[in-house]
């Protein structure tokens, strides 16, 4: 079970231990509003705070610092939940009792991720301004980047235009504009409010002894004034407008298709499990309509997959196509869905994705990364939901109720990148 | 069936290896805690087995490109018309598979009804069933995944970078072939490999986790059907020790250049080849790992985006290099601090100090990999196909030193190296 203890305002320690982890996993994770003004200064700071720190002022020394701490993984960078930015700092290493030597481990890792989040090198008021000359290259760069994965830069751009780049249509890392305008005080005035105003979520997933971490940031905490605190939401997406149709023409061999559904009546958040059941009936099993017709019998995708962002309330549809056959995909893929629409599937459907779930979620607790972000989201979503409970509902679920969720949904956006010819 | 159980004193921990009588080699680790298991049913056999025996053969037979993972797609279909997915939706198990240079792997992994998973594993894959229909559909989605792949820049830029390096080893063919070697693939030619290639003397069952052990035993021996043991002969082409080409350049829509850098060094087998591995992993993180001065300035410079090379020793039956990887303004400079870097700290070696440093991290990344099962049974997938004790490694790095390093870093001849260039398109 998840033991959760608040430290002071807004700030929360989560912790679930396991003695079967040979590494303990540390992470926080500061959750402040997503919008396209201050989206790019949180990303940039992830990267930034990362790179040296007061106890190591130069990057080549903690360098060697994580290689001496049996190669303990730094991680920093951004997420995306619903309408929130989701910046994270962690560490995962080796537990104490696994170190060769009978090193520490576990107290120098916390302080160590302390140090970089709450240590960083400001002088005069600014960060190291070649730090930010080069972490601006490389965010803007990461940003550019993600058109060389054209399924995720489709996705990418579908989110884009539906939410005209707002909210959660914002890059979770911001956009190449903005990053190359930030000056070095707005951003030492963006940390300010992270560090003020976020919602906190500090994780310890791990062997056994967390308790030099809860201290660690407990201390921190209590030394920082906190004020005007974000408390983390999400709005469901409502249909409201004709679907928008959106063509890209590029160099590619296979073409990619996005497609979005929304519902067009408000709903009640309780039928967040029906509509997650519903979806991989469509699309998130290799037993899915979407696998089995559009894939396997028509092949006319390598793959085409649906999933659920419940944070939302849409579901994405992705598919790589021949370009010759993008609207055959298309019409195959409504087509599936009207079939679910109109009860075209079995009770034994349903309990085949039901027992998918079952297995899926269990197997949460065998990966400390995977509790973590099952956790992270949920806390996200203000409604933390046990595994358990969260079976168990899925298991009542009947063919009635997922008909009804279906049929709440239409196409909102359709988006394909494709060769032109 | 023969048994030993393999310990590691140290880390706590024990597994059982097992000989079938039909000759397949099952690795079990049962990991206290866990709730899940992973299973993998593998042949060694890959796309680089294109020439091939079996012992009382006359004669090699050569298969066309990308039939080893043509045949892992045809598996999942059975005689009766049922997928084999369905068979798993039933038990709630995550089934997939995959094929590489030098393996082919089904596996599965679950929660709940781990032995009747087990034996859908066993049976689907001893079951092959084929038709010239069945056959040629599978091109359509076959053409696909190949098509996917030539769209990404990741994909491209590796596998140009090995056609650089190999002139005659496989591993400079697509995994999966090309459109036109899979329209030469029929029924025939698929039974042909896996007759060959699907004998249990050829093949391994690792499994990690949460299951029975007993149980287990129970299923092998009840599922896994007799076969004469067969021997395979392949044929092992000969590779010049140089590189095919220095450098190639292709343009696809990215948003900035992405290179590999390859340096070619000389084969290895079995043990031998997992200890060079090792040192040459300890090597590369010297080179250009965070605690490195070389991975600074690149930072600095701002040459490399990220700062971020990744390095990889890529190595098999018959293949054994460094590979670098990253996105950069400037490869060919890239290519040429890399070098610089390499023939200086050939000249000034590695101290000892920063050795037993960067073995310290490695020793991290090896438990790491007992820290799943997921994990576990990938490793003893690993040590059937290279033939090694799962714990072999700890002992490697216990012993390597500095003197080690220093004399494998002198036989990287940047000579002997390659670039390979994905660039954006003009306009």
């Amino acid at each position: 079970m998840l033991n959760t203890k608040k430290i002071k305002s807004g700030v929360y320690f989560h912790s679930m231990v396991d003695k079967k982890f040979k590494f303990n996993r540390i992470s926080v994770n500061f959750v402040v509003k997503m919008n396209s003004k201050e989206v790019s200064s949180n990303a940039l700071l992830s990267f930034l705070l990362r790179k040296r720190c007061q106890q190591y002022p130069n990057m080549l020394d903690l360098g060697k610092k994580l290689q001496q701490l049996y190669g303990a993984n730094l991680f920093s960078g951004c997420k995306k939940i619903g309408d929130n930015q989701i910046i994270t700092f962690g560490i995962s290493s080796l537990d104490d009792e696994l170190s060769l030597n009978g090193e520490d481990l576990n107290r120098q890792v916390a302080k160590l991720l302390d140090c970089i989040i709450f240590e960083p090198i400001i002088e005069s008021g600014k960060f190291v301004e070649e730090d930010l000359t080069i972490e601006k290259q490389n965010l803007v760069e990461l940003v550019e980047g993600e058109y060389n994965d054209k399924k995720l830069y489709a996705l990418n751009q579908a989110l884009y235009h539906l939410f005209n780049g707002e909210g959660y249509g914002c890059n979770k890392y911001g956009d190449v504009e903005s990053i190359k305008k930030i000056q070095n005080s707005k951003l030492i005035d963006a940390y300010k409010k992270m560090l003020a105003s976020a919602e906190v979520h500090i994780m310890f997933v791990g062997r056994e002894k967390y308790s030099d971490c809860f201290d660690v940031f407990k201390n921190r905490f209590d030394s920082i004034y906190r004020d005007d605190i974000y408390v983390s939401e999400s709005k469901k997406y409502i249909k409201s407008t004709e679907t928008k149709h959106k063509v890209e023409y590029d160099q590619v061999l296979q073409s990619k298709l996005v497609m979005g559904f929304a519902s067009s009546k408000q709903y009640d958040f309780e039928l967040d499990e029906v509509i997650m059941v519903m979806t991989a009936l469509l699309g998130g099993t290799p037993m899915s309509k979407l696998f089995l017709n559009v894939r396997e019998k028509m092949s006319l995708c390598y793959y085409c997959s649906a999933r659920y962002d419940r944070f939302k309330g849409l579901i994405w549809v992705e598919s790589g196509v021949e370009n010759k056959n993008i609207e055959k995909a298309k019409a195959a893929i409504l087509e599936q869905f009207e079939e679910i629409k109109n009860g075209k599937f079995s009770d034994d459907d349903i309990n085949k994705v039901i027992i998918f779930f079952e297995d899926k979620l269990k197997s949460v607790f065998d990966s400390s990364s995977g509790i973590e972000n099952y956790y992270l989201s949920e806390l996200c979503g203000n409604r933390v939901r046990s595994i358990d409970d969260l079976i168990d509902k899925i298991k009542h679920i009947k063919k009635q109720d997922i008909i009804k969720v279906a049929n709440l949904y239409s196409l909102v956006i359709d988006y394909v990148i494709t060769s032109e010819g | 069936m023969e048994r030993a159980v393999i310990k590691d004193e140290k880390l706590n921990e024990k597994y059982i290896k097992l000989k079938h009588k039909t000759g397949l080699t099952v690795l079990l680790y049962p990991m206290e805690g866990y709730s899940t298991s992973t299973a993998i049913f593998a042949t060694k056999y890959g796309s680089i087995d294109r020439t091939f025996k079996k012992s009382t053969s006359p004669e090699f037979t050569t298969v066309p490109d990308g039939i080893a993972h043509y045949l892992e797609h045809k598996l999942f279909e059975n005689e009766d018309g049922v997928d084999t997915f369905e068979l798993f939706s039933k038990t709630g198990a995550s089934a997939n598979a995959y094929t590489s240079f030098d393996r082919t792997a089904y596996y599965f992994s679950c929660m709940d009804n781990f032995d009747e998973s087990l034996k859908i594993l066993l049976n689907f894959v001893q079951k092959p069933y084929f038709t010239d229909e069945t056959v040629q559909k599978e091109q359509g989605i076959i053409g696909q995944e190949i098509k996917m792949y030539e769209d990404d820049a990741d994909w491209r830029v590796f596998f140009n970078c090995l056609e650089n390096m190999y002139h005659n080893v496989a591993v400079n063919v697509n995994i999966a072939g090309t459109v036109e070697s899979i329209s030469k693939i029929d029924k025939e030619v698929l039974y042909k490999c896996y007759n060959t290639f699907y004998n249990m003397n050829n093949m391994v069952l690792a499994i990690a986790g949460s299951f029975d052990v007993d149980s287990v035993i129970n299923i092998i021996n009840s599922e896994i059907k007799d076969n004469s043991p067969v021997e395979i002969e392949r044929k092992v082409e000969s590779e010049p020790n140089n590189v095919v080409r220095s450098i190639s350049e292709i343009s696809l829509p990215v948003s900035m250049p992405q290179f590999c850098i390859g340096y070619k060094l000389n084969a290895f087998s079995g043990l031998e080849m997992v200890k060079e591995e090792m040192i040459y992993q300890l090597i590369c993180e010297l080179l250009i790992g965070e605690g490195s001065e070389f991975y600074k300035d690149l930072y600095d410079s701002g040459l490399v985006a990220g700062g971020n090379v990744s390095y990889e020793v890529f190595c098999g039956e018959g293949f054994f290099s460094l590979i670098f990887s990253g996105e950069s303004s400037s490869p060919k400079e890239v290519l040429s601090k890399l070098n610089y870097e390499i023939e200086r700290k050939i000249k000034t070696g590695f101290e000892k100090a920063e050795v037993e440093r960067v073995k310290n991290a490695l020793y991290g990344y090896c438990i790491g990999c007992f820290n799943s099962p997921n994990s576990v049974a990938k490793e003893a997938l690993n040590s059937f196909i290279f033939n090694y004790d799962i714990y072999d490694k700890l002992k490697i790095l216990e012993e390597v030193n500095a003197e080690d390093i220093n004399n494998k870093l002198k036989l990287i001849n940047i000579d002997n190296s390659t670039l390979s260039i994905v660039s954006p398109l003009k306009n």
